[in-house]
């Protein structure tokens, strides 16, 4: 019996693909106490769209500790990636922010298997050849996504690797409906990713049209798919239309940036070390071959649009496009596999190897997957960033045991080293004050505990939406007008709180010792109880809010 | 199987197509038969490759995860993939079927969610069930369409 080497490889690749993705995130464990390797405030109130989701059973408000306290407050997020995280954790038992993280890792290595079944259809020896660089999507800036939180970019990325099999698959039956399933998936999962896919079933049916003489019958797949893309993206489209249109015409520009400096660690071309010769050859021999058969280069329209559009920032456009580049190493393979095939197709090592070509592609592809992941992977550190186990005990604690009453027990969060990401303060559940950082400094320094602090009630954005018809939509504007100006800081009287989040460890020990001095300050006082500690935090009650706090 | 022969009893379109002796399911059925021995094999790997990785998980645990993420996720896509069980391999079936059982169920749940206002909890449960038998439906019809054109030629 022949032994069919092609899936035991593929079960290799994965098992290998899955270490490198969880291994050091992960520490082997599916389940963990609190959130792992989250570094970020987008990875804060992401995962935390997917707890209220479950917390509330629904998806149509923004949470309502983001937002003043109010409860009607449209949310707008794109919800797909949300929602899979919301099922996928009821029906595991894995932790929503486990599942999070859990299901970005496993939707990206599964965009390595759609992009080795995309170069199968072009050549499987190819096709074997390219997983060599698969290990890339977890090394360098590549994993910066799950750090960051941007599962639902992660997502739409993989589902872009999709729309491309469809497309080079249409002449299955009903591929139509699985383009509009994929383009809808696509806009609730992402915005930009969206358009990304538009642009790239665009040029390719453009491509098609001219190879074809110009036969519009091509174009029944995508018009067909709008059978199925219409209706089920129909709740969501006219919010992302209105918040397309909102940003196209505001001030700061959506599309145009000022500035050509990335502001999040990106992927460029040297990540790729001693791969990167094999990339460009494969590029040239790739575009050389594809242009020799016209048929082929249909392989090529699709990636060399993403590849173009992962550039755009060069020419002043949004540095979020970058955020396409996690994906090179998965557009790369193409371009990869071409140059070990070539190469394994020099005349004197194809004499000594036809026989088991097939075998030996494998084996040149697992020893370049070995030896990128020996030279370049760093298993990321899951503890050392923002959440830490007493931590988190405390923002339960939090949840569990103060009410949800919004004027009767309002919460300060004394200054801590995770809150410069705010997307912290989520995790509480519930609406927190923070000090300002600069006066909280500057009293530092004088060392006095002072009466009042600038403080500010913490409002993820201003600006919201109510939705008052299917196309319709109210504007609300949270807090006061001039927190436009002021960003909401208001000196404060610091006894005017029901609850006191006191951070007792920090970097710095004059952060630990001033933080102590308000701590043991307002305990002299007899309205003050401390009704949680641990090694993190000390949270303080005060049965009199308003009253004197700081005199004998 | 009992459900199959009960959709014979009641669906005119398959007994004339079961009258003339070539029934269209037969293949489809064949080729289930013939997926069920991959797809067992293909899990109980990947359950293995899981339980490797996650080592230092309870075993219950991390057997449960992959259960419920192929009852949650890859039956319903998998199923669609029947569509084109004549055209697409094993390996391409399993892969795209995963992807696509990912998004349909999202799709279904965000769209039941804001519809229905069905809560979350009950929707994890019957969206993978609602999508499985959809596409059951799907591939049953198309099996059927697929015969007729058979013959037609």
């Amino acid at each position: 019996m022949k032994i069919k080497t092609e899936p035991i490889f593929l079960i290799l690749v994965f098992g290998i693909l899955l270490f490198l993705g969880f291994g050091g995130l992960f520490s082997h464990q599916l389940v963990h106490d609190f959130p792992q390797g989250t570094i970020a405030n987008d990875a804060f109130y992401k995962y935390n769209r997917a707890h209220y989701l479950i917390e509330s059973g629904n998806f149509k408000y923004q949470e309502w500790y983001t937002a003043e306290g109010r409860k009607d407050t449209d949310q707008d997020d794109a919800p797909l990636t949300y929602f899979l995280t919301a099922i996928y954790s009821l029906n595991s038992g894995i932790p929503d922010f486990d599942t999070y993280q859990f299901l970005g890792i496993l939707v990206k290595i599964l965009s390595v298997f759609v992009m080795y079944l995309i170069i199968r259809r072009l050549n499987k020896k190819i096709a074997l050849a390219a997983i060599g660089i698969a290990g890339f999507i977890f090394i360098e800036n590549n994993f910066i996504s799950f750090h960051y939180g941007w599962i639902p970019i992660t997502l739409a990325g993989s589902l872009i690797v999709l729309v491309i099999w469809i497309l080079l698959n249409q002449e299955l039956k009903y591929s139509w409906i699985i383009l509009g399933l994929a383009l809808a998936s696509i806009i609730l999962a992402h915005l930009s990713e969206f358009w990304y896919a538009i642009l790239i079933i665009g040029l390719y049916f453009c491509y098609l049209l001219l190879i074809n003489k110009f036969d519009f019958k091509i174009l029944k797949n995508p018009l067909l798919a709008l059978i199925v893309f219409i209706p089920t993206t129909l709740y969501y489209l006219p919010v992302s239309l209105r918040q397309f249109f909102s940003l196209a015409s505001s001030d700061g520009g959506v599309v145009l940036s000022a500035s050509r400096i990335p502001t999040f660690p990106i992927t460029v071309l040297k990540d790729f070390g001693f791969l990167l010769p094999l990339i460009i050859v494969g590029a040239i021999l790739s575009v050389y071959y594809c242009l020799k058969e016209k048929e082929k280069f249909k392989f090529l329209v699709p990636i060399l649009t993403i590849m173009a559009v992962s550039f755009l920032p060069l020419f002043n456009f949004s540095d979020r496009i970058y955020q396409i580049r996690f994906f090179w190493p998965v557009f790369f393979m193409l371009f990869f596999g071409f140059a070990i095939y070539f190469i394994l197709n020099f005349n004197f090592i194809k004499k000594y190897l036809k026989q088991y070509s097939n075998e030996v592609i494998i084996l040149v592809s697992i020893s370049l997957l070995f030896l990128s992941i020996n030279y370049y992977y760093t298993a990321p550190n899951p503890s050392s960033l923002i959440v830490n186990q007493d931590m988190w005990n405390g923002m339960q604690w939090i949840q569990q045991n103060i009410p949800e009453n919004i004027n009767d027990n309002s919460i300060l969060v004394v200054h801590g080293d995770s809150y410069q990401q705010v997307g912290t303060f989520l995790m509480f559940g519930r609406i927190i004050h923070q000090i300002k950082d600069e006066d909280y400094l500057a009293k530092l320094n004088t060392g006095e505990v002072a009466e009042t602090y600038p403080i500010r009630k913490f409002i993820h954005g201003y600006d919201y939406y109510k939705r008052t018809g299917f196309f319709t939509f109210e504007p609300i504007k949270l807090g006061k007008p001039e927190w436009e100006e002021t960003r909401g800081w208001e000196e404060t009287d610091l006894c005017s709180f029901d609850y006191y989040v006191i951070d007792i460890p920090s970097r710095f020990p004059q952060v630990t010792a001033y933080n102590l001095k308000i701590r043991e300050t307002l305990l002299k006082n007899s309205n003050f109880k401390e009704v949680f500690s641990n090694g993190w935090y000390s949270i303080l009650k005060n049965n009199n809010p308003g009253a004197d706090c700081l005199g004998e | 199987m009992a459900g199959i022969v009960s959709l014979k009893t009641i669906i005119p379109e398959l007994i004339a197509l079961e009258n003339n002796n070539n029934n269209p399911l037969s293949t489809l059925l064949n080729q289930i038969k013939q997926d069920l021995k991959s797809l067992g094999i293909t899990l109980l790997i990947l359950t293995i490759i899981f339980i490797i990785v996650f080592y230092k998980e309870n075993i219950f645990t991390t057997i449960w995860t992959v259960l419920s993420f192929v009852l949650t996720f890859i039956l319903p896509g998998f199923t669609l993939c029947y569509l084109w069980y004549d055209k697409l391999d094993f390996i391409e079936r399993f892969i795209i079927g995963t992807m696509l059982g990912l998004i349909t169920v999202g799709i279904l749940s965000y769209n039941l969610s804001m519809y229905l206002n069905l809560n979350i909890k009950i929707i994890s449960t019957i969206a993978p069930i609602i999508v499985t038998l959809i596409y059951g439906v799907i591939v049953h019809y198309g099996e059927i369409n697929k015969h007729r054109e058979k013959i037609a030629e």
